[in-house]
């Protein structure tokens, strides 16, 4: 479970405040899906680093089992991320200039996992994917769709718990972004990991359990699809 | 993250920079030659010495001598007044004190041994040796006497063997002439030297007074040793008696031999602060004076190599920015899947280690391809052959390599800082 509570995020200096994120709390229950929505520049990927402990917002509490993040030293929250979450990118972050294998076995080798290991998992999450043919290609030579497969490797290779989506079909065409959603998903299930994807995509966000609408900082509503879990 | 894991991504990430690399890689190697090369040569001059000083004697044996001041050495060798060449030289005043300050007497060896630690003390005899009979006539020959315990390079019978009277070691160099085909079979045979009865006369082609006398082969001597005029070394008695048959000047060098368990440093102080006029030099002095020169001349050299690695550090800095600027996004995913800050920060020290330590191995290897040039350079400067100047030690290098791979770590502790630092949001913000 992931509970949001009052987060306050606010850039610049006194004269030249800008509050991103204000009072913002809500529920995920563990294994859910919850779509992040609202305008551009209304607070999404800002909410979504602070859940992550990427950021640090001046207020508020982001518990996870049981657990607040933003009470963690750096390295601590930093050991959380590689073990417990991970992430998909609008422009996919792949490493051009490494092979897809490299790619993926980042995660492993950020978390301390043998080399045999290693090269099962990345296997299967290539697999997963669709890439396995590509496995000693280098990224550079993919076309966008296999980059952000790609990415979805790398980033459930590791079995994370959480899985965080920033626009991830942002630069894709619609038949490539729904099929790069639906691994998302399929992952989800597969694994009972919560999904939190930001998005503009009101067809996507209505496939999620839940979702937060944000503008201009505030939650203004919060739908929960099977009739009100978290509302 | 393995530190291993790290190494490996750092080698790659260097290899996909591979221009960059080698370019700031030459630049160390430029000091790393300079220095490598001043390392190999002044191993190749100390081995030199060592080897020269090796075979002139032993180190625990001091050399003692005195030198008459040079306006005082005019008054003993002119003469009073015009010489026949018929008649023997006038006789130097036993009393005369400038000769006597020249030269040691009986009693000043007699004061020399009673220092303790003082093993034995010997005369440096000189002889006026003309000739050895050879299978078909005589042949030119010289003649030593053994002193101390110096090394002979002897064949036959063990370094340290202390000749007795009557034997004789010879030169591998006589053995054809004298009718042997081995040191083996030489040894046991008897051969006869010359010797001048008037050697002051020496200078007169008239001058063919000899006397003879016969001594036991007991030894070969190696080539090597003909250096020192040793072809043919003799006792310390038997020298002493021909010297004095020939009225040979005392000269004005002695050797003592140190006994095992004393202090060289304190009994040389001693016997120099015996007699005013004594001088003392060890083999250990001599080592060290000869070393001090080398070692200085190969600092010398390896402050400019060093100079060169300090230019090169800022390369190293500069190259180790551009690529944390240009790995922004890297770092930034890197540290979003939960990279530690210290193992980014290692990720970049162990890409400057890699640069560093490449530019020690090249410069080790170019330092290698120099000595190649050996032999030429045994040749222009008259060595002997298969004389080596310059020897790259192993470990030497293996040193110099850690050390720049240490420096270059050291010079890359900024921007590796600054890659640890980097803001994660930020740095996946840069499109
Ligand atoms: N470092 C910063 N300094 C100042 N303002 C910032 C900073 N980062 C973000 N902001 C502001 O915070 C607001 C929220 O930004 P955020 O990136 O969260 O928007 P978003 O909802 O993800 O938008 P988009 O859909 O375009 O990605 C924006 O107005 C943005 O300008
Ligand atoms: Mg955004």
């Amino acid at each position: 479970m992931i509970e949001v509570k009052k987060i306050t995020k606010t850039y610049g200096d006194k004269k030249n405040r800008f509050t991103a994120l204000s009072d913002v709390s809500f529920t995920i229950p563990d294994g859910a899906s919850v779509a992040i929505v609202g305008k551009s520049g209304s607070g999404k990927s800002t909410l979504m680093h602070a859940m992550s402990g990427l950021d640090r917002p001046q207020k508020g509490e982001i518990i996870i089992d049981g657990r607040d993040i933003l009470q963690m030293s750096q390295a601590e929250v930093d050991g959380f991320r590689a073990r417990e979450m991970s992430f998909v990118f609008q422009s996919f972050f792949v490493q051009g200039n490494e092979t897809c294998y490299e790619n993926v076995s980042l995660p492993l080798e950020i978390n301390n996992v043998d080399r045999g290991t290693r090269a099962e998992r990345v296997k299967k999450a290539l697999e997963a994917v669709g890439l396995e043919e590509k496995m000693k290609s280098k990224a550079k030579n993919l076309s966008g769709g296999q980059k952000q497969r790609l990415a979805i490797a790398r980033a459930i290779v590791d079995e994370p718990k959480i899985l965080f989506a920033d626009e991830p079909t942002g630069n894709l065409d619609t038949a490539t972004g729904e099929k790069v959603v639906e691994m998302l998903f399929d992952y989800s299930r597969a694994e009972g990991a919560t999904l939190i994807i930001v998005t503009h995509d009101a067809e996507l966000a209505a496939k999620c359990d839940m979702q937060v609408r944000i503008v201009d900082g505030k939650v203004e509503k919060v739908l929960g699809k099977k009739g009100g879990k978290n509302a | 993250m393995r530190r291993i894991d790290i190494a490996i991504r750092a080698g790659k990430s260097l290899r996909q920079a591979k221009v960059r690399t080698v370019l700031t890689s030459l630049a160390i190697a430029v000091g790393a030659t300079t220095i490598c090369l001043a390392l190999a040569a002044g191993n190749g001059a100390r081995d030199l010495i060592s080897n020269f000083v090796g075979l002139r004697g032993d180190e625990r044996a001091i050399d003692v001598f005195r030198m008459i001041p040079m306006d005082e050495v005019v008054e003993t060798v002119v003469p009073t007044g015009p010489q026949r060449v018929d008649q023997e030289p006038e006789e130097v005043d036993e009393a005369d004190e400038t000769a006597m300050r020249g030269s040691f007497s009986e009693q000043d060896i007699e004061e020399i041994r009673a220092i303790p630690g003082v093993a034995n003390v010997t005369r440096d005899v000189w002889l006026a040796t003309v000739s050895v009979d050879g299978v078909d006539g005589e042949y030119e020959a010289a003649s030593s006497v053994q002193r101390g315990r110096q090394l002979n390079e002897f064949i036959g019978v063990e370094n340290d063997y202390r000749l007795q009277a009557g034997e004789v070691a010879v030169s591998e160099w006589y053995l054809e002439a004298l009718g042997f085909s081995s040191v083996e079979e030489a040894i046991g045979e008897t051969v006869r030297l010359n010797f001048l009865a008037n050697p002051w006369r020496a200078a007169r082609p008239d001058n063919t007074d000899l006397f003879s006398k016969e001594f036991r082969i007991v030894a070969g001597i190696s080539e090597e040793a003909r250096r020192f005029s040793r072809e043919f070394l003799i006792s310390y008695e038997d020298g002493l008696a021909i010297a004095t048959e020939q009225r040979m000047p005392n000269t004005s060098l002695l050797s003592v031999e140190i006994a095992d368990g004393y202090d060289m440093g304190e009994v040389r102080d001693k016997i120099a602060a015996q007699h005013e006029g004594n001088r003392v030099q060890s083999m250990q002095d001599m080592y060290e004076e000869m070393f001090m020169m080398v070692n200085i001349a190969q600092y010398g050299l390896m402050g400019f190599g060093a100079l060169a690695i300090l230019a090169s550090v800022f390369g190293v800095i500069n190259t180790q920015y551009i690529s944390v600027l240009e790995r922004t996004r890297q770092i930034g995913l890197m540290k979003a899947l939960g990279m530690r800050r210290r193992d980014v920060a290692r990720l970049f020290r162990y890409e400057a280690a890699w640069i560093g330590a490449l530019g020690g191995m090249i410069g080790v290897a170019v330092a290698l391809l120099v000595t190649l040039l050996n032999p030429v350079i045994a040749g222009v400067l008259e060595l002997e052959e298969g004389v080596r100047l310059l020897q790259v030690d192993a470990v030497q290098a293996v040193i110099l390599v850690v050390s720049l791979a240490v420096v270059a770590v050291l010079a890359g502790y900024f921007p590796a800082r600054k890659a640890a630092k980097l803001d994660p949001i930020e740095a996946l913000r840069t499109e």
